[in-house]
């Protein structure tokens, strides 16, 4: 158990560290969402129609920028060695990694999106309700992210090649997420589509550490 | 009753027979064709050892 | 049954008349099956001439789903026998699925525009077979990344493992999204009445499909069986020099 925990508190202080701080993933997320004003024009009915959606576009792509570290540098510099020997199980240290991200990443971009929807018109009184969905839906994202990072571990310059293996395991959360945002936005904050994205997160919870603990393991031997 | 080639809508089938036949063709050659180099390499590295 | 197929040597006399076999088959196949189903087979009463695209389409979608069952079932054998072959099959039918998945996408836009009059709808079948594709592309491109073979098949066996359960959640997700959202009842093509006269020529076309599955399975398998015995060969005499 203590393990783990120091393995959280390490990844938690290494995502907010300068260098790999959380303000990079959290700037990519507000300028992704800025461009959408500017390509599609400030029509403010427009807006109100896909601001809240575009952001779950924005945050998962954030999330794809976080991945591609999260494992390359345990394997560089024999951290996953140290992981594969201590006497936590594996996908518990997995799980505390993506635990990590989540609370050093995933919950300031959820946080930034509330302005953020206000910005997008999003009437204001929604804004908590997406906030609160992204926030759930970041967990999905990272826990199966997990998988696609601890399988290109190895691999130099991954960073497109995560993106490809993730984002097939991103449809589902972003399918009931941005439809749990689009509620909101219209008044009706938590309705089926809220319920199953937690569903949907909960699966990536569940199984996104066994497969990237199995993962893990090929990589070292 | 059988075919009617005077639908319009035959520009549709006839595309779609067409790439059907030109992806099997093409995976084929390609497929074959590194059968063919493999087997041979394999079969001049016996030779020669 | 897997210790049948565990000896490389073995495979390669068994492939040797196996995969010309089932390439003849599908030559035949489609040689009875195409014409049936381009000329000799009736319209649709509602659909007319376009119906002809289902016999192309609908065994691609089928035999696309099939080959990536297929490699889940490789995968797990590579995973826990560490089966060398059952990792080349796999690898062996990857590009081979993408190549179905990819002309079911094709050819049932081909088939939408002009029976739904768009060339495309994010339905549950048509948007789960994207990202059937895309995991097919994933995989080739993870085995493709990795130097280390072996690593690369078991990793990528691991991946392969994951899209599977991936695959129907994506799917029923498609399905209660667009139940929210109402309204995609009016996109139930083909339906579960086949009339008895269609059924000729799509099993035909099936049928040749899985045949030719099978012998470009059986003949990349050979290719990289053959590759890996002359990069052996050819490490073994780099080290004895």
């Amino acid at each position: 158990m203590s393990a783990i925990l120091a393995l959280f508190r390490r990844d938690l202080a290494l995502a907010w560290s300068a260098g790999s701080g959380a303000a990079a993933p959290v700037g990519f997320f507000l300028g992704a969402a800025m461009l959408l004003p500017l390509s599609v024009g400030a029509e403010r009915t427009l807006l109100g129609a896909i601001g809240a959606p575009i952001l779950w576009i924005a945050a998962a792509l954030a999330s794809l920028m976080v991945l591609e570290r999260l494992f390359q540098a345990d394997l560089e510099e024999g951290g996953l060695d140290q992981m594969l020997l201590s006497p936590a199980p594996l996908e518990a240290l997995a799980a505390a990694k993506a635990a990590a991200l989540w609370v050093g990443v995933g919950l300031p971009i959820a946080a930034a999106a509330a302005p953020a929807a206000i910005a997008l018109q999003a009437p204001p009184a929604a804004a908590g309700a997406i906030a609160l969905g992204l926030a759930i839906g970041e967990a999905a994202f990272l826990f199966a992210g997990l998988v696609g990072a601890a399988a290109a571990a190895s691999v130099k310059r991954a960073g497109v090649l995560i993106a490809l293996l993730v984002l097939p395991f991103f449809a589902p959360p972003i399918l009931f997420g941005a439809a749990a945002a689009a509620a909101a936005a219209e008044g009706a904050p938590f309705g089926p589509a809220f319920l199953l994205l937690c569903g949907t997160t909960l699966f990536a919870l569940a199984l996104g550490p066994i497969a990237a603990a199995a993962a893990l393991r090929l990589q070292a031997t | 009753m059988s075919a009617d080639f005077t639908d319009p809508v035959w520009m549709y089938v006839g595309g779609a027979y067409l790439l059907a036949a030109l992806g099997f063709g093409a995976l084929g050659v390609v497929i074959i064709g590194r059968l063919t180099r493999w087997a041979r390499a394999a079969r001049m590295d016996t030779e020669s050892s | 049954m897997i210790q049948a197929f565990a000896n490389p040597a073995r495979f390669l006399s068994f492939s040797a008349w196996a995969w010309p076999f089932a390439g003849v088959a599908a030559l035949i196949l489609f040689a009875i099956g195409a014409p049936w189903a381009l000329v000799f087979s009736p319209g649709d009463y509602q659909q007319g001439e376009s119906v002809r695209i289902m016999y192309v389409h609908v065994p691609a979608a089928w035999w696309a789903l099939g080959i990536y069952a297929f490699m889940g079932g490789a995968s797990f054998v590579s995973l826990i026998w560490r089966h060398a072959l059952a990792d080349v099959a796999a690898r062996a039918a990857a590009p081979i699925g993408a190549f179905y998945a990819g002309l079911c996408l094709v050819t049932g836009s081909l088939w939408g525009a002009p029976t739904w009059g768009t060339w495309w709808v994010w339905d549950a079948r048509l948007t789960s077979m994207l990202i059937l594709f895309l995991t097919y592309l994933g995989y080739l491109a993870l085995h493709a990344a990795i130097d280390d073979e072996e690593r690369a098949g078991r990793l990528a066996a691991v991946l392969c493992l994951a899209g599977l359960i991936n695959l129907p959640i994506v799917h029923y997700s498609v399905e209660w999204w667009s139940t929210l959202h109402q309204g995609a009842s009016l996109l139930r093509d083909g339906g579960a009445a086949i009339h008895p006269s269609m059924l000729g020529p799509l099993l035909t076309m099936a049928g040749a499909y899985a045949a030719a599955f099978a012998a470009l399975l059986l003949a990349n398998m050979r290719a990289d069986v053959f590759r890996r015995r002359v990069e052996a060969a050819r490490l073994r005499r780099a080290r004895a020099s």
